[in-house]
């Protein structure tokens, strides 16, 4: 059942996006509804100070994780349909595992950065 | 009433693997009435016009599932579709597609029949010896019969597979009509190979694959919902990965009869034999 568990993972990746992307721009878009307090949250003042905070960036890592898992996963299926080699599906596989770990590592570098730069 | 005698060009798509290079239209004239099958009008053609013509045909009232073509650009059953239902005077037929032709309208359907086979469909039992030499049937309820019933009706002509738009780009997919006789099995409550039969399903060109397009179910002649059918194998699937899934035994057979002494004692006969 292991195919079905990356599906399942798929589909929670989905909700996942969903909800921090929610919260994303609802925080940027929203401001005035929500009274953050901000000025102008699409500022890169405001951007760089909420990459510093520990919630945000946890708020940010889990967006990555979910949209990255969630895009590639989806990728996969539409080159799987596309090709019966098991060969070049295998290639595919671990292009997409070795990518998606680069794409990561490079993408939560920025708020890591500099959130111990604090 | 008398019947209303008509004409109809049948527009058929011709190929012989051994004399055509490519695929062509050859045009019929065919006299129809009321009631005339397609199936009806291809043997006109093949007894009386073109005696060439390849196509299957067995059982002619929807049960064997041989005659399943592209009837004006959408899957049909030949024999179980009237020519006036087009409203037209010119009837387009060609072979199903998502399959290798044969020849003319014959396509060959043994990669559908061998995707059916490869998700076992049958019951599968762990009472090894009841399997071999049956004594008795498995007791099964109304309700557990209905599980499974519509998907039951499958004839396997392969108008689903031609419907889907997942097969036509996958050739490895294992289709709606395999797909739809996996949950059929996992379905019943005799069967005992559910686990196997997921794990088939869970392959790359599994269940998963499908996009519920729900061709399937609008093409299937006999009213069977593969489509939902998939999506309650998926359902299974995830529960099953989950760590659910049935935890009853399958059905048992029935228990033996009993002797019974009957309460009223019948009267003796007044005539004497």
């Amino acid at each position: 059942m292991f195919r079905t568990r990356l599906r399942l993972l798929f589909l929670l990746s989905a909700v996942g996006t969903a909800v921090f992307l929610g919260i994303h721009m609802a925080v940027q878009h929203l401001n005035n509804v929500l009274a953050t307090g901000e000025l102008d949250p699409t500022s890169w003042a405001s951007t760089i100070g909420r990459a510093t905070q520990s919630g945000w960036v946890v708020i940010y890592i889990l967006l990555l994780v979910f949209a990255l898992y969630h895009a590639l996963y989806g990728l996969r299926g539409i080159i799987l349909e596309l090709t019966t080699s098991e060969k070049a599906l295998r290639a595919v596989n671990w292009l997409f595992i070795v990518g998606g770990v680069i794409v990561f590592i490079w993408a939560s570098y920025v708020p890591l950065a500099l959130m111990s730069s604090r | 009433m008398a019947e209303h005698a008509s004409k109809v060009t049948f527009r058929v798509q011709r190929y012989d693997p051994e004399k055509d290079s490519q695929l062509h239209m050859q045009e019929f004239t065919v006299p129809t009435k009321r009631g005339t099958t397609i199936l009806d009008g291809l043997i006109y053609i093949k007894e009386n016009l073109d005696s060439t013509l390849a196509f299957r045909t067995s059982c002619r009232m929807g049960i064997c599932g041989s005659c399943g073509m592209l009837v004006n650009n959408y899957p049909h059953l030949a024999c179980h579709t009237q020519i006036e239902e087009f409203h037209s005077n010119v009837i387009t037929v060609k072979p199903l597609p998502n399959a290798p032709i044969i020849k003319d309208l014959a396509v060959d359907l043994m990669p559908m029949f061998d995707r059916h086979k490869s998700i076992k469909p049958f019951i599968i039992r762990n009472d090894e010896d009841e399997m071999a030499k049956p004594t008795r049937e498995y007791e099964q309820l109304p309700d557990e019969v209905e599980a499974f019933e519509q998907f039951s009706y499958c004839i396997k002509c392969g108008i689903c597979v031609s419907a889907c738009p997942t097969s036509a780009s996958d050739a490895k997919f294992l289709g709606p009509q395999a797909l739809g006789q996996c949950y059929r099995y996992c379905a019943d409550s005799r069967d005992a190979g559910a686990k196997e039969r997921l794990e088939i399903a869970d392959s790359n060109h599994g269940a998963w694959h499908c996009h519920l397009a729900g061709a399937c179910s609008e093409a299937c002649p006999k009213g069977v919902d593969p489509a939902f059918a998939i999506q309650l194998l998926k359902r299974k699937m995830a529960v099953q990965s989950l760590g659910g899934g049935r935890k009853e035994k399958p059905a048992e057979i029935y228990p033996p009869p009993t002797e019974t002494k009957p309460k009223i004692q019948v009267p003796p006969f007044t005539v004497k034999k």
